[in-house]
């Protein structure tokens, strides 16, 4: 039966629910919208359901009503299934705020499904001043619902509106809330044309009061540039939920407010999602002017000084010195760049490494500078070019000239490092080879050239890639590995009791073959014989299972473990123990070799 | 018993720790180092940076020959190659202060300043990475060694506990120490000047910034002609494999 069940019946209920999920619906499509309450105080709001029957999707249209608001504030998909009968829609659901007092017709809402378009019946609604009580059976929610705009809204607050291409500009985005706000999103910079720096994940919060009411204000400051000429709107969106009062239904038949339930049982919030929109504020790039741009320029734009600085300034010839630029200052610091080293004749000069602080106001750019001659005394001092926006102009700024002390490597120095570094004296170049060189060297200070080529070897790879290496490693792994097996066996035939008698049985053999061997050796027969009817008879108790004492060539006949010549040999012990004579056998000798025979074969 | 051990150990250990055998140089190569080392002199770096690399195609390679020729590329302002071959003979050669000398010159002129090295690293740079590999096996097969004897020699237990014992503390340590110091074995030098930082294996890609040339990088994986890299400060991207030299060179039969 459990088996029926588990094979037909269970497949045929998850088939019915599989076919009454994807069955396509039977019924028409049918559109029906309901605002509740029907009466909506200003500085409250509704809620708009609208519901199409027979599509678990829909494109819905509200229409725009001078003095209403509609926010979505969600969809919903629901399916029944009653006496077989499947049954899907699709809810999309608005918040309403009224703007004014009056009453509105809402129509047409449609809805479109797979190209059908359906319309719903117009509805009335009435907005009445706020405070008032409305016929319906709704409540107002307290004194704090304001409408959506006075609730939450955001201000963009740029330090001008004119600006140079390039040029940052300061501005404050401020976001007001007069209820608490969640699941914020970061500003998003809807507008062509600008570039602007990340907002922070942590902006400034603080209580403000605008317009005579208190908000909390969240205040991100932040930098934009034009990237081309022209006047382009700007606005920023924020994204986010507010925490709004539900609309209560009051449970009093005559629909009077009960203060203490609305206040302590019966005051619930719900989220409602906004997007936050500043107001469209008008922008405009001019380019920079081209008459009298220099050649230097480098599309700076800004306020900027310039310091240099360099380390050490009492060197050698040759020696490099670091020479440290520092720009300071406001601007667009990603298109200033290293000024040019003036003198390259006196000077070797080596790549820039250039770092900007976060705070993106102090630039410094960091190179190595090589005086060639004792003439080289000076740091020359350098140029950058940037357009000023307050003075409309182009500045260059120089930085001062920075004096160093040059002296030339002394010959008997250089001479001295080189004997200590190497102690030999290169023998196949003259002395007067110096003399020929025309160019300077680049590195006068360089232990000199080995004389020997030294030893050679076919690879510089490191020794645990070498074969050597890795085949002594793995001998000595499987070493290892062949302890560990013999350890291991160790313990488990010491935990083993069979194992273990089996080896004292192993080793007691051995010593009964010594002891007749003894006893040979000192020619006394009635010992070799004793011996060897006193192994004889442990060899056959083991076999046997009985005690060796017990054991004698009669008793053995019986038992089937032992062999034949097993009892020969006892029997032969026995019959010169008791009679003095060795039956069988010629010789004492041939006696004991059978014995120790059998008991190394058993062994 | 115990001179046999101890005599056993001195070789063991003499064996670990000598340069590998090495054969002698031919006349011929002698006077091709002469004659480079001529052309160095009268700066004609072109010979002898010729001459130099043929000795070492000839012979293999050798630290005396890699430091000539790391000099002569230092003189001809290729820092980058002066660098790399400055590397190799240190492999070879760690503790040459000549080559160490020359180095730093070669790195302080072109800008590459060395990182202050902690107190660790000075203990790590006791051995280069083939000395704490040879005492990981030597310190293995006293441990392996010290093992059998425990097994078959019961009565050699007390001194063998002690010698397995400090043998497998030493292994461990040597392990680690060689996983420390390995990384020249995995780096290569930046050999071009200014050598872009490709975000993506592409000549057209964008860059994430230069490196400049003598830096070393940690060379992470190839990509047809590029190879992905890491720089000291942590940065990584894609440089041309002609930009970048690995300083294990490529064995012959590779």
């Amino acid at each position: 039966m459990k088996k029926l069940l588990s094979y037909i019946v269970l497949p045929l209920i998850m088939l019915t629910f599989f076919i009454a999920y994807h069955i396509k619906p039977v019924h028409a499509l049918e559109i029906k919208a309901e605002i509740n309450p029907a009466q909506i105080q200003l500085e409250s709001y509704g809620q708009l359901q609208i519901t199409v029957t027979g599509s678990r999707k829909a494109d819905v249209s509200v229409p725009k009503i001078d003095g209403l608001v509609f926010k979505s504030s969600g969809t919903m998909q629901s399916m029944q299934v009653i006496n077989g009968d499947t049954t899907i829609s699709y809810t999309a659901n608005y918040i309403v705020f009224p703007q004014r007092e009056g009453r509105f017709t809402i129509a047409p809402i449609t809805a479109t499904v797979k190209g059908d378009t359906v319309t719903a019946e117009p509805i009335e609604v009435e907005a009445i001043p706020a405070g008032s009580r409305g016929t319906g059976n709704k409540t107002l929610s307290t004194e704090d619902t304001k409408t959506e705009d006075e609730l939450a809204f955001l201000r963009f607050i740029p330090e001008k509106n004119r600006l140079y291409v390039g040029e940052k500009v300061f501005f404050q985005l401020k976001a007001y809330f007069k209820r608490d706000a969640s699941e914020l999103t970061l500003p998003v910079l809807d507008g062509d044309g600008f570039i602007i720096s990340p907002f922070s994940k942590n902006p400034q919060q603080n209580q403000e009061v605008y317009n005579g009411k208190t908000y909390t204000v969240l205040t991100w400051n932040n930098t934009l540039s034009g990237v081309k000429s022209g006047t382009f709107p700007l606005r920023f969106n924020l994204d986010g939920t507010i925490l709004l009062p539900r609309q209560q239904t009051s449970s009093d038949p005559f629909g009077s407010i009960d203060p203490f339930f609305d206040n302590f049982f019966s005051h619930r919030y719900q989220k409602v999602p906004v997007q936050l929109k500043s107001e469209p504020a008008n922008l405009t790039v001019v380019p920079l002017p081209m008459d009298n741009q220099p050649d230097n320029f480098s599309g700076a734009v800004g306020q900027f000084s310039l310091l240099a600085s360099a380390s050490p300034i009492n060197v050698t010839t040759g020696e490099p010195v670091t020479l440290r630029l520092t720009v300071k200052g406001n601007g667009n610091f990603d298109r200033v760049q290293c000024p040019d080293f003036p003198d390259t004749e006196n000077f070797k000069v080596y790549q820039v490494n250039e770092d900007t602080t976060t705070d993106r106001r102090v630039k410094y750019f960091e190179r190595a500078v090589v005086p060639k001659t004792v003439d080289a005394n000076t740091i020359p001092s350098h140029s950058l070019t940037y357009f000023d926006p307050v003075q409309e102009q182009y500045v260059t700024t120089t930085s001062a000239p920075i004096s160093l002390a040059i002296s030339a490597v002394d010959e008997r120095q250089k001479s001295s490092v080189a004997k200590a570094s190497t102690p030999t004296v290169n023998p196949q170049v003259p002395q007067n080879d110096t003399d020929k060189q025309i160019k300077p060297l680049l590195f006068d200070n360089l232990a000199p050239q080995k004389l020997d080529s030294g030893s050679f070897t076919k690879t510089i790879k490191p020794v645990h890639r070498q074969l050597w290496f890795l085949v002594v490693f793995i001998i000595l792994a499987l070493g290892l590995v062949v302890l560990s097996f013999l350890v291991l066996r160790k313990k488990v035939s010491l935990k083993n009791p069979e194992m273990q008698n089996k080896k004292q049985n192993t080793m007691l053999k051995q010593q009964h073959i010594q002891a007749i061997n003894d006893a040979k050796k000192s020619g006394d027969t009635d010992t070799i014989i004793q011996r060897a009817r006193t192994a004889l008879q442990h060899q056959a108790g083991l076999a046997a299972g009985i005690s060796s004492s017990a054991v004698t060539a009669t008793s053995l006949k019986q038992q089937h473990h032992v062999t034949q010549s097993q009892i020969e040999l006892l029997q032969a012990a026995e019959n010169y123990m008791f009679g003095g004579v060795l039956d069988g056998y010629a010789t004492i000798e041939e006696f004991t070799d059978k014995v120790i025979e059998e008991l190394e074969n058993k062994a | 018993m115990n001179q046999i051990i101890k005599l056993l150990f001195t070789f063991i250990v003499i064996g670990m720790f000598s340069k590998p055998c090495l054969a002698k140089p031919a006349l011929q190569t002698q006077a091709l180092l002469e004659e480079a080392n001529s052309a160095y002199h009268e700066q004609d770096y072109i010979l002898a940076v010729s001459l130099y690399e043929q000795i070492l195609k000839e012979n293999g390679y050798s630290a005396n020959i890699l430091f000539n020729l790391a000099n002569t590329h230092a003189q001809s302002n290729n820092p980058g190659k002066a660098v790399l071959n400055y590397q190799r003979a240190k492999l070879l050669e760690p503790s040459d202060p000549d080559i160490i000398g020359n180095l730093e010159a070669v790195n302080k002129q072109a800008g590459i300043f060395a990182d202050v090295k902690p107190f660790f690293n000075k203990i790590t740079n006791f051995f280069t990475f083939n000395g704490w590999c040879y005492l990981g096996l030597f310190s293995f097969s006293l441990l392996v060694t010290a093992g059998f004897a425990l097994f078959f020699l019961p009565t050699l237990t007390r001194p063998m506990r002690s010698t397995a014992a400090i043998a497998a503390a030493t292994m461990a340590l040597s392990m680690y120490m060689a996983s420390v110091s390995h990384h020249p074995y995995t780096s290569g030098v930046i050999i071009q000047p200014e050598t872009p930082l490709l975000i993506s294996p592409h000549e057209k890609a964008s860059t994430n910034g230069s490196i400049n040339e003598g830096r070393l990088v940690t060379l992470l994986k190839e990509y047809r002609a590029f190879s992905f890299v890491k720089d000291s400060a942590g940065r990584t991207g894609w440089v041309s494999k002609k930009a970048v030299e690995a300083i294990i060179p490529p064995s012959p039969e590779e």
